[in-house]
């Protein structure tokens, strides 16, 4: 159906959804992300079943500081805003604009993903190892899990910047940027639940 | 029709026994034995198996062209159905009086010595079901006639288009009336779906070995996590590090690449129609 949008008066107001392609692309990506909302509830629960489970490793209460994780939800919530900024400039035919938000996107959340890898750090200071605790094992790959979504999410966007660095927006293209967006918006919302569940609960209650 | 209506009572058993397990303090009785091996074959055959074999032998003439023997067939069948039922309805009572699982071999003496013959036996009945299941197809290969593209004057879609199928499915995109389209037209048209569009340029998706080398990538992973615990000549790191290279890095070139398909001309479309218009 490509073939049949009529692009003699520019871009459509919506290139991400304007072929079939493209939107299979959402159809398929939602799927995926239904998927992706399955397994990281596994992981909550099995988190939630095993977060008292300190041994004689540290607990929660003593390690969290909320501080950091503050800090680190606000990079990835204003990262979330820049990728939303970049989609309204894709819809309005501006490349450049929406390149550039597109790299503040990037550039944010490696530096999330710069705090995490601190985060961890510390805690392996603090004598949480991966196998110190069933809490420390549930904790490592919940988060880490989270971690490792970032970075692909980091890598993917950066290759189609690259891939598209001077082919301005095309029907091509416009979905698969409009779909990494989306992934972005996934991972944020995962990164708030654990944020809620993991951190405020382990210093709160 | 035999597998399909078969089910029911294969699966009502296995679901039945699903609830007794379900039951924690009764299951302390049966928690392990045979029969929980039982419970879960009643639900897999009954659920899977079975609904196998039948759409095998539904969708066969789609697929290839002709139907399967119907005699043999039935033969299949029914020895298949026996010989479950053989094997794995004794295994109730075997887990009842104390059969544990996941060992090959039980006391002598116990009183379950005649009903794991009979178990055995039920097995070597369904093995010649399938055996025969692989002659019929063999046998159907050689002996059967061609099939029509309706040959079970179907209700749905897929016995609308031509067989052998072509690339395209669909000439036209038919329109559909009803969740039976191909039935409605059958009791209230001519019998033949009418198109929604006219005859146009196809447009289709390229074949793409990406899906593979993904899933590829991902065994290597999987075998590298195994090998953890195994002495090996290669770190299994290596092995890891090797599947996740190719599963994303094929993600990355289907990112990369772009692939918009090819069309298959009005020409052509018409061309095609006509020829398998003329043979069925």
């Amino acid at each position: 159906m490509a073939e049949t949008t009529d692009l003699s008066k520019g871009l459509p107001s919506h290139p991400e959804r304007a072929t079939l392609e493209g939107k299979n692309k959402f159809l398929g990506f939602w799927v995926f992300l239904a998927g992706e909302t399955t397994m990281f509830a596994t992981f909550f629960g099995t988190y939630l079943g095993l977060r008292n489970g300190t041994g004689s490793g540290p607990e929660a209460a003593d390690i969290f500081s909320l501080p950091l994780v503050f800090i680190m939800t606000m990079i990835l919530l204003t990262s979330s805003l820049t990728s939303v900024f970049a989609m309204f400039a894709m819809k309005k035919n501006q490349f450049k604009k929406m390149k550039a938000w597109m790299w503040v996107t990037v550039a944010l959340g490696a530096a999330f993903l710069g705090f995490e890898i601190y985060e961890f750090v510390e805690y392996v200071h603090y004598g949480l190892g991966f196998t110190t605790s069933a809490f420390a094992s549930s904790f490592y790959a919940l988060v880490g899990l989270h971690g490792a979504h970032v970075l692909f999410g980091l890598l993917w966007i950066s290759l189609l910047l690259i891939r598209y660095r001077n082919s301005g927006i095309t029907l091509t293209n416009a979905p698969k940027f409009y779909v990494s967006s989306l992934y972005w918006h996934f991972i944020d919302v995962v990164w708030i639940f654990i944020f809620t569940v993991v951190y405020l609960m382990g210093i709160g209650g | 029709m035999l597998c399909a209506s078969s089910f029911v009572p294969t699966f009502v058993l296995g679901g039945v026994t699903g609830v007794m397990l379900a039951m924690a303090p009764v299951d302390h009785l049966y928690h392990d034995t045979y029969f929980v091996v039982a419970h879960f074959h009643y639900i897999i055959l009954g659920g899977i198996v079975l609904g196998l074999i039948g759409a095998t032998f539904y969708w066969y003439p789609k697929m290839f062209g002709h139907k399967l023997n119907e005699g043999l067939g039935k033969l299949t069948f029914w020895l298949f159905y026996i010989g479950f039922h053989l094997t794995f309805f004794v295994q109730h009572i075997l887990g009842l009086i104390g059969m544990p699982r996941r060992v090959y071999t039980y006391l002598e003496d116990q009183g379950m010595e005649a009903m794991n013959m009979v178990s055995t036996i039920g097995a070597f009945v369904m093995s010649v079901a399938i055996i025969l299941l692989v002659v019929n197809v063999v046998y159907s290969a050689m002996k059967s006639p061609k099939a029509s593209s309706d040959p079970w004057d179907g209700r749905t879609l897929e016995w609308a288009t031509h067989t052998p199928v072509p690339e395209y499915n669909f000439a036209q995109t038919p329109q559909v009336r009803s969740l039976d389209p191909l039935f409605y037209e059958k009791i209230h048209g001519d019998g033949t779906m009418k198109p929604a569009e006219p005859v146009a340029d196809i447009h289709m998706p390229n074949g793409s070995i990406y899906p593979f080398t993904i899933s590829l990538g991902l065994f290597f992973v999987g075998f590298g996590f195994i090998m953890l615990n195994m002495e090996a000549i290669i770190s299994p790191w290596i092995v890891i590090a090797i599947g996740g290279i190719i599963t994303f890095g094929s993600m990355a070139l289907h990112s990369v690449k772009e692939d918009h398909g090819y069309h298959i001309t009005k020409e052509t479309v018409e061309e095609i129609e006509k020829e398998v218009g003329t043979n069925g």
